[in-house]
């Protein structure tokens, strides 16, 4: 695979069907849909990015975990306002920021309610950084410090 | 003139009621029982709160967590330490509840004492664990990445059934310091000293909702508390093996933080970091070719 691919295959047929079934969902609610016309290989577990605008706090595609090219697009006018549509899911796991104002970014990542928060990035990962959520997300961390302290006791 | 002045005074007795929201409701339910002291004899009727006094807690604990937790942590260890100087202006009034409870005059004031200091502890932890907590993480790329600990929410807690007021505070005073609120189930054959606590919470700086405390039977609370969608974490005296596995059970429902704490040291910060989730944020660094030739 090109090492340029963003978005590479499902990794397999039961998660597919799930994002699948999701897709199906999301059109059931109403919401509108855009995937962009991409040949998608014969051979193996694929789905195009898929957006949905149009959409409404307690639609499914929402509210749940769907794991996969996905994207429920809501809109917002204040702080305030993006905050409490962000937290107002029973998961946690990460969520992301893009703003050009300094202050603003940690005004938001102190306010969003999740274990792992991309400000100006998303989607990295490092086995240095604790990876986790909050809320119905899961429970404790991997990795980094945060991973470890489990296992120990910090003695001074 | 009728002498309208009796020459025995009758006592006023206080009726003990339940701490939701910053007030004293008594139980919707209208139920009450019958707190005994150590002799077996009755001193008081308690509220035997009903599963909607849980919910009308747990909203109250909500309601209050965005306050409470956007505190400063310096402010949060005022509070906390205000509380400690009311409950200090009470010394008497608890050792008196104490006393009930079969300790000696010695004992009780021990436990009073002991209660006390562990509020100054915690207050003292308030605006620290953080820095022991935290981290910066030395990721691989060109990122600054540092991850800090955050209140987990609403928190339950099932207060120990096996002494009046320690137990209590020894739970509720490592949650109200990591930024969280509660509802807390207390003492059931004595929970007047529970009581006389949450009145002096009301009269300390502490915001109505933070701290919430219900009296009645556990075994009839913890299943909806455990089964509730907006508390977070629980915390559990150790229960009999049989009703902590229903609790784990039940608050799979919304994957609950059910803790037992892994230290038996009361003043551990660890205490602290039970109910705290960690925060990780990720922000990208520029990169300039030849850095580091500045220095």
């Amino acid at each position: 695979m090109d090492k340029n691919t963003d978005i590479g295959a499902i990794n397999s047929k039961s998660q597919l069907e799930t994002i699948l079934k999701y897709i199906q969902i999301g059109k059931k609610e109403g919401s509108d849909i855009y995937q962009p016309v991409c040949r998608l290989p014969k051979k193996g577990f694929w789905c195009p990015p898929t957006l949905f605008t149009d959409v409404a706090q307690s639609n499914r595609i929402v509210q749940e975990e769907i794991f996969g090219p996905v994207l429920a697009i809501l809109t917002f006018r204040t702080d305030d306002e993006v905050i409490e549509k962000a937290n107002n899911t029973p998961f946690g796991l990460s969520a992301g920021v893009w703003t050009d104002k300094g202050s603003r970014i940690f005004n938001m990542t102190r306010r969003l309610r999740a274990g792992v928060i991309w400000a100006n990035t998303f989607n990295k990962f490092d086995a240095a950084s604790p990876f986790g959520g909050y809320k119905e997300s899961g429970f404790g961390r991997e990795g980094g410090l945060h991973g470890l302290l489990p296992y120990l006791n910090i003695n001074a | 003139m009728a002498n309208t002045q009796s020459t025995s005074r009758l006592s006023v007795l206080k009726t003990y009621k339940l701490y939701i929201g910053g007030q004293f409701p008594r139980t919707e339910s209208g139920r009450y029982y019958v707190v005994k002291n150590s002799a077996g004899k009755s001193i008081a009727n308690a509220c035997l709160s009903s599963r909607k006094d849980l919910r009308d807690a747990v909203s109250a604990a909500r309601a209050a967590f965005g306050g409470w937790s956007g505190r400063t942590a310096y402010n949060r260890g005022q509070i906390l330490y205000r509380m400690a100087e009311v409950m200090e202006s009470r010394r008497t009034e608890f050792t008196d509840e104490l006393l009930h409870t079969g300790s000696t005059l010695r004992e009780a004031k021990k436990e009073v004492d002991a209660c006390i200091d562990t509020l100054i502890h915690y207050a003292g932890w308030c605006d620290k664990y953080q820095q022991l907590f935290s981290a910066v993480n030395p990721v691989a790329s060109s990122h600054f990445n540092f991850s800090v600990p955050e209140p987990t929410g609403v928190v339950g807690i099932i207060a120990s059934q096996t002494n009046a007021l320690m137990g209590l505070i020894q739970t509720m005073a490592p949650a109200l310091a990591g930024g969280n609120t509660c509802v807390i189930v207390a003492n059931s054959e004595n929970p007047l000293a529970s009581i006389t606590l949450a009145e002096a919470l009301a009269t300390s700086d502490l915001p109505g909702g933070v701290v919430n405390i219900l009296t009645g039977k556990v075994a009839e609370l913890l299943p909806w508390m455990s089964g509730h969608y907006d508390v977070n974490a629980l915390v559990l005296d150790p229960l009999s093996d049989a009703m902590l596995k229903s609790t784990e059970q039940e608050a799979t429902t919304n994957l609950k933080r059910v803790i037992r704490s892994k230290t038996a040291d009361p003043l551990s910060p660890y205490r602290i970091l039970d109910l705290q989730e960690i925060k990780t944020t990720w922000h990208p660094i520029e990169n300039i070719a030849g850095s580091g030739a500045a220095y």
